[in-house]
């Protein structure tokens, strides 16, 4: 049903493109097909909305346990991918290389070791959150009240960070202030789960993963046929990329470049150690992320759990093979722009860079007008490629304003349903954890800690009600000034949750699992050296303690960028938490098995 | 399920995400070894952390789904019915010879276990639990 349902959706979408992308060939403004774009996702909220309705207990919490493996894929695909990967993994690719595949490859690597781990264990228990199966399996209230707020702090952090990219789409595609347009996405987002919760989230997510995939190839797939006629970029990507190379090996012939700059997108640059320590933190990080442990409950069984997992990892497969493209093609267009070109004219025929205004540099300076570009490079200085730093996140502002200047200048419809595909998957990403906060603040923190006699019609009305409180605490958070000084890069936000949750959550879950003889002593043991470790790590890292001993140390500081040393500080979190907790269960073992089994006896005897 | 039986699943599932962990640390590894050549354009290096990567991990999660399918406890849950029923002739009683499923005489009696209609899965109004609650699966064992 769901897919009948999925497939009439896309050719739907596919059908109302070509739509506007004709009217828009007609005269119809810009500006307008932009708002059709967005009340095109607003009628999917909408739809999501009235199809999801529901009182029904299993579907406010696992969709009924109704979920196909196919939409349950898509749908674990978006959460991981979320907005800051789809608007900032590109970006990352074309500024950083092959190293900006790590933070990816992880992520695939994370939802195979979900699958591997926890994932069909997760779903056989029959719980509705997974902070219930620790109840279950430790019976402890303290280290749930633990979890559930390490789970919180992560989620909250996850949401702020997606949260983040939503102002410089509001800023390019409306001319509404963008704290208006958030609280309005926001509560377009919360309207769906109030009336439906988990089940209303499947269909979201559902839906806006068609919108983002559809977003995600339709640029790439007009470039591709802008410059050979077939709409195939894998197929033309490397003929792309000798081209660049070409025109490379044309300017050191020339004189403006050295053969450095001819190798482009060929070797990781990142310390072999540090980038196999952090692919490990991503993919630990990743395999006990709340919103994706909830998402596998919805399934119909422990083995369809593990299958959707399958098209989760098929679908991000998708997503990585395609990413690098948009990185090859930008890489080719600015490098037929820029190379030999005075950087005293750079005005007239670059002059889109100057618009956008998203900390370009240019010959290591930032630019914002074309005096600032002539002062950066000395006057008369002949450009390369290789002069112009682009920030992983100005990808989402400037793919558009560059293919829009190359050969048939793309549709404003096409470049606008990328921005489109980044909020769909805000979306998405945010409705799976705006429901995740609400299923422990209601289930597992009021009903099963505060109160244990609570009607579950009762839970139900908590978690639809809960919601609202949410959003206007995230509201709060993005544009209260006071929080301005704890601001992190979307992408540190990220990093450091993904640490939180393998420092963390990740050993309880493995305990919970995988060593049936520990108890709850050890597990709460082995979350807070877990998680204080990666705390500590992390403030150090981001200069809140001042502490020599990393700095001297073998794995931290020799990393890349700001990221990737978050993913390592989780794996050592992770590390010492599953060692600690281990050391503790057999230095103090697990009395309760034991009077289980004699309570046993005595009731079979 | 004995105890070797359960054992054994646990090891080949640990063992393959082990295998996932060595695959992660070791792919930098991977991608310096195989040198600076490019085929159709791409460098090996790029082919090796786009394509085959993510291919590696895919055919572990299909290999894991595949292999445990039969050792896997948690996989056995779907076929705990068909046990049960094997076990107790008179839970039969709910699959007469004409075929026609009876839900009265289903174990524990009245719960139909194979309840799963996914045609009308979307009804809203539809009060039933498709699969097993733990009370449920509890109940069988009994």
């Amino acid at each position: 049903m769901r897919v009948k349902i999925l497939k009439g959706f896309i050719l739907g979408t596919i059908v109302l493109l070509c739509f506007l992308g004709v009217l828009e060939r007609l005269g119809l403004s810009v500006d307008l097909v932009a708002r059709l774009l967005f009340a095109l996702v607003l009628v999917c909220i909408l739809f999501a909305g009235a199809r999801a309705r529901s009182l029904h207990t299993l579907n406010i919490f696992v969709d009924g346990y109704r979920m196909t493996p196919l939409p349950n894929g898509m749908a674990m695909a978006i959460i991981a991918i979320g907005a800051v990967g789809y608007s900032y993994w590109p970006g990352d690719v074309y500024a950083r290389q092959l190293n900006g595949l790590i933070m990816p490859l992880g992520v695939i690597g994370g939802l195979a070791l979900m699958a591997a781990l926890f994932t069909p264990h997760l779903r056989r228990e029959g719980i509705l959150t997974p902070i219930e199966f620790l109840l279950q399996r430790f019976n402890s209230k303290l280290l749930v009240l633990f979890v559930s707020l390490i789970s919180i702090i992560v989620v909250l952090l996850l949401i702020l960070a997606q949260i983040s990219i939503f102002s410089d789409l509001a800023r390019r595609y409306t001319t509404v202030p963008p704290e208006s347009a958030l609280l309005v996405v926001l509560v377009a987002t919360v309207l769906p789960l109030v009336l439906g919760g988990m089940r209303a989230a499947s269909w979201l997510q559902m839906t806006m993963a068609v919108l983002a995939a559809l977003g995600f190839l339709l640029p790439l797939a007009w470039l591709a046929f802008d410059l050979t006629g077939l709409p195939l970029p894998h197929l033309n990507a490397g003929s792309a990329l000798e081209a660049t190379k070409l025109l490379q090996e044309d300017a050191i012939l020339r004189g403006f470049a050295t053969s450095a700059d001819t190798s482009w997108l060929e070797q990781l640059s990142a310390n072999r150690l540090s980038a196999g320590l952090s692919l490990l933190g991503i993919a630990i990080g990743i395999s006990a992320l709340p919103p994706l442990l909830a998402r596998t409950q919805t399934t119909r069984s422990a083995k369809e759990s593990d299958v959707s997992m399958g098209w989760a990892i098929v679908i991000l497969l998708g997503f990585v093979v395609t990413m690098p493209l948009y990185a090859v093609f930008m890489r080719l267009h600015l490098t037929e722009l820029l190379t030999g070109l005075n950087v005293n004219s750079m005005s007239d025929s670059a002059g889109f860079l100057f618009e956008i205004k998203s900390g370009l540099k240019l010959c290591g300076s930032v630019i914002a007008t074309p005096q600032d570009a002539i002062d950066a490079c000395g006057s008369g200085h002949r450009l390369i490629v290789s002069d112009l730093d682009i920030p992983a996140a100005s990808f989402i502002a400037i793919f558009p304003a560059l293919a829009a200047g190359v050969g048939a200048a793309m549709p404003e419809t096409i470049s606008a349903m990328l921005a489109c595909g980044a909020l769909a998957a805000m979306i998405a990403i945010l409705s799976a954890c705006i429901i995740t906060l609400a299923h422990i603040l209601a289930f597992d923190l009021y009903a099963k800690l505060l109160t244990r006699s609570a009607p579950m019609n009762r839970i139900v009305f908590f978690v639809r009600v809960s919601v609202g409180p949410i959003i206007m605490a995230i509201y709060w958070l993005i544009t209260d000034p006071l929080f301005d000084p704890f601001r992190l890069p979307p992408q540190t936000m990220m990093a450091l949750a993904l640490a939180l949750t393998a420092g963390g959550l990740f050993p309880v879950y493995v305990m919970g699992f995988w060593m049936r003889s520990l108890g709850w002593f050890s597990a709460i043991v082995a979350s807070l050296a877990g998680s204080g470790l990666t705390l500590y790590l992390a403030a150090l890292l981001n200069g809140l303690v001042k502490g020599g001993v990393l700095h001297k140390g073998m794995i931290v500081l020799p990393l890349l960028g700001d990221v990737l040393p978050l993913a390592v500080a989780g794996l050592a979190g992770a590390g010492l938490g599953l060692g600690v907790g281990i050391l503790f269960g057999v230095l103090t073992p697990n009395r309760k098995p034991k009077a289980q089994t004699a309570k046993e006896q005595t009731a079979k005897a | 399920m004995s105890k070797s039986y359960w054992r054994s699943a646990k090891i080949r599932s640990i063992g393959l995400a082990g295998l996932i962990c060595l695959a992660l640390f070791m792919l930098p590894q991977a991608v310096l070894f195989a040198g600076s050549g490019s085929y159709m354009g791409f460098s090996y290096a790029l082919i090796i952390l786009v394509v085959i990567a993510p291919l590696f991990f895919l055919a572990i999660t299909l290999l894991k789904i595949s292999l445990l399918r039969r050792l896997d406890r948690s996989h056995d849950i779907d076929e705990e019915d068909r046990l049960q029923r094997r076990a107790h002739p008179k839970i039969m009683r709910a699959f007469p010879v004409d075929g026609t499923e009876n839900n009265e005489f289903h174990w524990p009696l009245g719960v139909n276990p194979n309840f799963n209609d996914s045609s009308s899965s979307d009804d809203q109004n539809d009060p039933k639990n498709p699969n097993k609650s733990p009370e449920r699966v509890e109940g069988q064992k009994q």
